[in-house]
């Protein structure tokens, strides 16, 4: 280790200790939400108080409120060891979410006592990973204009946002029915998702309240699972989208490369280089020489989407809010995109450039969209490479929508050659930071095409579309 | 939901604890008949903030008010009056149309988000709140009643009988409130206790840090003081006699001759350091009288290694003492300089013996006033016309008859002078009381006598095999010089002890049994200082050593999967950068300016081969197939490229874009 390296990881030392801080208060204070019923988290902050009012027991009988309480707390937190219950439970999750909305699934609880279960509660358990000093300090939650400077110098509600922005959701909690033995009840739960991507589940907790009310006897029940959470999607325009029939070669099959085509055309004499598979056994057999199955070309549309993932050198949490709204302008047009007669590929750039195509029988639009909740912001990476992937693509597609976060030279010289290539390309940039009107030049001859989205005004954006 | 009448009790039980009935009667009806009422007004969140506005400022004038009548004790009275001040928010929330209020008007910096559009309203009812508020006020108004406990009980019983969990039948309930009532009471008990032993302990710890340093020259008494005088159950020393010797009955401190306004005193004289031998010089010798001595060990806390040593009369020799300067004045005070906080010692003395001095003019000295003080006592004694030992008997047996030991210290009346108090008309005091009159009747009689203060041993501890010595077992007693030597006098009741003892109790004993943990400790740890050659003190500075190693040893596993990890991201790092733009890259530019761009999805491999079939030489496909070859070792080897391949691979594109 250099010794520039060496200082650099002493001087955050301290921070590492605070965010250590911030783990532990955060632990403790689920620890307290969770465990305790509103009404014991009421009875310890009375006692609290009490307590210290009652200091001098000479001066007032406060002490006795805070024994009385203390000892209310005490005996319930004791009943909670004595806990014996065996559960099992089964989600039925639905495939995807939306960010934003509530979804709603089913959960089969099966207690194994052989006897009917009263006054439970059910807190599921979602993964969180505590966020890395560099997540802590680069981010900025949303809320940090409405902060005071305590809270904003402290941190730690800005921590406690990033923890429940890992989560992916609130845990949904809920009274139980009455669960009769040896046999599974189903309940619903609601949980409303935070986040795109995946939210999972570590489990489910079966908590028991003691006679008092105040303090909860857990079961940890093990039932691991996930859901992946689409972006928020918008209403967008899709009749407005550029481009027309395009030559396919070798039709759809030849566009994805998988599967045959229904669409055979003829036979013709085998030439070095064809499948094997097209080899039409019959005719060989007859002629005693290969001829091969021919497919018939295609026209149709294909439309490209192509999803700007690359940060700014100076990437802060703005950056963030416009790639996710960037995500979001995505997604909503691989929704609204009608499929079903022709083909949309989606291009962004992760450690890879991914090229995924819907459409026609290929992969479905809820495909793109699953790529799109995974899609993550693509740091220390030029943006070449997409720009490379989407110009090797020019002869095939129909039209494209560029959804970009910057305006600069490098995007600009793509959407050029997409314009030279007398490709229709709709150009959406996704800013909070950059203001209008952007250059035009580089959309040739349709600068009506260019448009600037702000992030906190997407959705009326889009429909101006 | 609180249970309907929960809040009118509340309200009427701090009006009956606080004297504030005359509003909590009509204030808990306007709460209770809320609920009944069939009208309600709108009041909006900006309503409810000029509200809370208006309280927070009533709370502020009022602190303000109270804390500059009563002092620190006006924050109690404000407690006090929280139920007048929470009122008419309370009361406009019940009769809200929405029943509760949003948190943005409780909190400023909840507000804040709301004017600025951040805030998710959320509603609640501070019903239990102010009911619990209400109980707080009523606990902070009474200082002692037999019945706030069990009222606080039932009224508390109600307010958590509708939090109860369904999954219990009632007795279950119950039974747990009442196991709760049961452990709470034993709590408040514990805690006052605790109250008062945290109390006494600081009072001691004070007392220590000043009157620490025991000056040989003057020492204050108690005398004249009024009130409760108590000294702690702090173990001051630790006394271990020889097996088969009883211990000496009284240990002293030091010795005084002058009794002045409330306390003893000497004058200056001339210090005198013991003879010292020893190869480490730590014996040091009083006496070399040839007398059999008896001995014990004395073992205690010397604070910052210097003070008296107490020590018995006629004491011969003091062994293990290391201390830099010990010095004894004429009266046999003995202090030192210079020594471990931490003594062990042993002691040699004469027992029954005397080897102090004999008296001086000081051992007579009895100012006037003293002197017609003592007069009618001694008058009535006929002590002057009595031998020396009968004068010390008659008056032993005065003190026996009429007189008493208490610890309650009262004057019959406010200007009395405490010691014709003590003689005349109380007839009851301490040690203090009788060593002084003692010693000044004694002397009014014609005989030396002088005033020592130190501890007696009494107490036995079964565990440590030692006599305790507690700070409540300092004493005072008279040196009188009778027939030729000074003889021990002692008037104080002999049940002074047991009068003094306090109440044994658990925390006591638990106490003593940590103060012997720590002494036990003390003394390995002295005993291994000691030790030179085997000197295995070195070995507790291990403890920290083996925990840094053992924080080391774990954290090396946590840092190797790190750098696993980095390494694993560096490979990762050395793939992606595969895909960075590759030589091959122009050749797919040149051909696709001559018009022969791949297919979408053709693989370059496909490409080629397609080309070289309908191209023919012209692309010269056997070079090209070799680019494509190490275009695909580039693209897909996880292993990092060399670098001559990667050389290679830049070769062979310019050989093939440049012309034969």
């Amino acid at each position: 280790m250099s010794p520039r390296t060496a200082l650099r990881s002493l001087g955050r030392l301290p921070l590492r200790g605070i965010l250590w801080g911030f783990r532990l208060v955060h632990r403790s204070s689920r620890w307290l939400e969770q465990r305790f019923t509103p009404a014991g988290r009421f009875a310890i902050g009375f006692a609290s108080v009490a307590g210290a009012m009652g200091v001098d027991t000479r001066l007032n009988l406060a002490h006795q409120l805070f024994a009385l309480l203390a000892a209310l707390l005490l005996l319930a937190m004791l009943w909670s060891l004595g806990f014996r219950g065996r559960f099992r439970v089964r989600r039925d999750l639905p495939r995807y979410g939306a960010v934003g909305q509530p979804l709603q699934y089913r959960m089969h609880i099966h207690p194994e006592s052989g006897k009917t279960e009263r006054g439970l509660e059910l807190l599921e358990q979602l993964e969180c990973n505590p966020p890395t000093l560099d997540d802590f300090l680069r981010e900025r939650d949303p809320w940090r204009r409405g902060r005071n400077w305590f809270d904003r110098m402290a941190g730690y509600p800005r921590w406690a946002w990033m923890m429940r922005r890992h989560a992916g959701a609130a845990a949904p909690d809920q009274a139980l029915p009455d669960l009769p033995p040896a046999r599974s009840t189903e309940i619903r739960l609601e949980l409303t998702p935070l986040r795109r991507g995946y939210i999972r589940f570590t489990g489910v907790v079966v908590a028991r309240a003691d006679p008092l009310g105040l303090f909860r006897a857990w079961r940890r029940v093990q039932a691991a699972d996930r859901v992946l959470i689409l972006p928020q999607r918008h209403r967008v325009n899709a009749t407005a989208l550029p481009g027309g029939r395009r030559y396919q070669p070798g039709g759809v099959s030849m566009a994805s490369e998988i599967g045959e085509s229904d669409e055979f055309a003829s036979l013709r004499e085998y030439r070095p280089g064809d499948p094997v598979r097209h080899i039409h056994w019959r005719s060989l057999a007859k002629l005693g020489r290969p001829v091969v199955k021919e497919y018939s070309d295609e026209f149709f549309v294909r439309h490209a989407l192509v999803l700007d993932t690359f940060a700014r050198a100076d990437a802060d949490a703005d950056a963030d809010a416009d790639f996710e709204a960037a995500v979001s302008v995505a997604a909503s047009y691989a929704a609204a995109i009608d499929t079903q007669d022709s083909l949309l590929d989606l291009l962004l750039a992760g450690a890879d450039v991914h090229h995924l195509t819907a459409g026609r029988g290929l992969s479905q639009s809820a495909q793109l969209l699953e790529l799109l909740a995974c899609a993550t912001p693509c740091e220390h990476r030029r943006f070449s490479r997409l720009k490379n992937a989407v110009t090797d693509n020019l002869g095939a597609i129909s039209g494209c929508i560029c959804v970009l976060l910057d305006w600069d030279e490098p995007r600009q010289e793509m959407i050029r050659k997409l314009s030279l290539a007398q490709v229709p390309v709709l150009t959406l940039v996704v800013s909070g930071r950059l203001r209008g009107p952007l250059d035009p030049e580089p959309m040739g001859r349709h600068p009506e095409r260019l448009h600037l989205l702000a992030p906190e005004r997407l959705a009326e954006g889009l429909a101006r579309l | 939901m609180t249970p309907p009448f929960l809040l009118a009790a509340g309200l009427i039980y701090w009006g009956l604890w606080s004297g504030f009935l005359w509003f909590a009667l009509p204030a808990a009806l306007i709460l209770e008949m809320a609920p009944r009422a069939n009208w309600r007004w709108d009041v909006s969140d900006k309503e409810f903030d000029r509200l809370t506005d208006f309280s927070n400022f009533m709370l502020i004038v009022c602190g303000l008010y109270l804390l500059n009548q009563d002092g620190p004790h006006g924050v109690f009275e404000l407690i006090n009056w929280l139920p007048f001040l929470i009122f008419p928010l309370m009361a406009v929330q019940r009769y809200s149309v929405q029943g509760r209020i949003d948190i943005s008007s409780l909190f400023l910096s909840v507000r804040r988000l709301r004017k600025k559009g951040l805030h998710t309203p959320r509603r609640i009812d501070l019903t239990p709140s102010y009911f619990g508020l209400c109980i707080l006020a009523a606990a902070v108004a009474v200082k002692h009643s037999p019945w706030f406990y069990p009222s606080l009980l039932l009224l508390g019983a109600w307010g958590i009988y509708g939090l109860r969990s369904r999954r219990y039948a009632l007795p279950i309930w119950a039974a747990f409130v009442i196991a709760a009532a049961g452990v709470g009471y034993l709590g408040q008990q514990g805690l006052r206790t605790a109250h008062q032993g945290v109390e006494e302990l600081v009072m001691d710890w004070f007392r220590d840090r000043v009157h620490r340093y025991q000056s040989q020259t003057r020492q204050s008494t108690a005398i004249g003081e009024i009130g409760s005088f108590k000294l702690s159950n702090r173990i001051e020393w630790r006394l271990q006699p020889e097996p088969g010797q009883a211990p000496p009955e009284l240990i002293r401190r030091a010795t005084f001759q002058s009794y002045r306004f409330g306390a003893w005193s000497t004058p200056e004289q001339d210090l005198e350091s013991p003879e010292r031998a020893g190869e480490d010089e730590d014996i040091w010798i009083f006496s070399h009288s040839g007398a059999q001595a008896a001995q014990f060990r004395l073992s205690g806390e010397l604070f910052r290694g210097r003070g008296v040593i107490p020590l018995p009369h006629a004491v011969k020799s003091v062994h293990w003492l290391p201390a830099e300067q010990g010095q004894r004045n004429p009266l046999n005070t003995f202090i030192v300089k210079g020594a471990p906080e931490f003594l062990t010692l042993d002691i040699h003395y004469l027992r029954g013996k005397d080897l102090d001095l004999p008296p001086q003019e000081a051992d007579l000295s009895i100012s006037e006033m003293q002197q017609d003080m003592m007069q009618p006592l001694v008058d009535e004694l006929n002590l002057k016309a009595l031998a020396p030992s009968a004068a010390a008997e008659r008056l032993g047996k005065h003190f026996d008859q009429h007189f008493g030991y208490t610890l309650e210290l009262a004057r019959s009346e406010m200007n009395a002078a405490p010691l014709r108090d003590f003689l005349y008309a109380t007839r009851a005091g301490h040690c203090e009381y009788y060593a002084t009159a003692g010693a000044l009747l004694l002397r009014s009689a014609g005989i030396p006598t002088r005033y020592v203060s130190g501890f007696a041993v009494q107490e036995y501890d079964r565990l440590s095999d030692s006599y305790v010595v507690r700070q409540r077992h300092s004493h005072a007693w008279v040196l009188a010089w009778i027939q030729g030597r000074w003889r021990v006098l002692d008037y104080t009741p002999s049940n002074w002890i047991e009068l003094d003892a306090p109440d044994s109790s658990v925390w006591r004993g638990l106490s003593d049994r940590w103060t012997l943990l720590a002494f036990a400790l003390q003394e390995l740890w002295m005993r291994q200082d000691s030790d030179d050659d085997d000197n295995t003190r070195y070995a507790w500075y291990l403890i920290p050593l083996l925990a840094l190693l053992g924080w080391r040893l774990y954290r090396r596993p946590r840092r190797q999967r790190k750098a696993e990890d980095e390494a694993l991201i560096a490979g990762a790092d050395a793939l992606r950068g595969a895909n960075d733009a590759s030589p091959f890259d122009d050749i797919r530019k040149a051909l696709e300016k001559r018009g022969l761009p791949p297919h979408t999805g053709e693989t370059p491999r496909r490409w080629v081969r397609r080309l070289a079939l309908t191209e023919g030489e012209a692309i010269r496909p056997e070079l090209l197939q070799r680019i494509v070859e190490l275009h695909y070792r580039r693209r897909f080897d996880p292993r990092p490229q060399p670098p001559d391949q990667a050389r290679h691979l830049r070769e062979l594109v310019e050989r093939w874009k440049t012309p034969d």
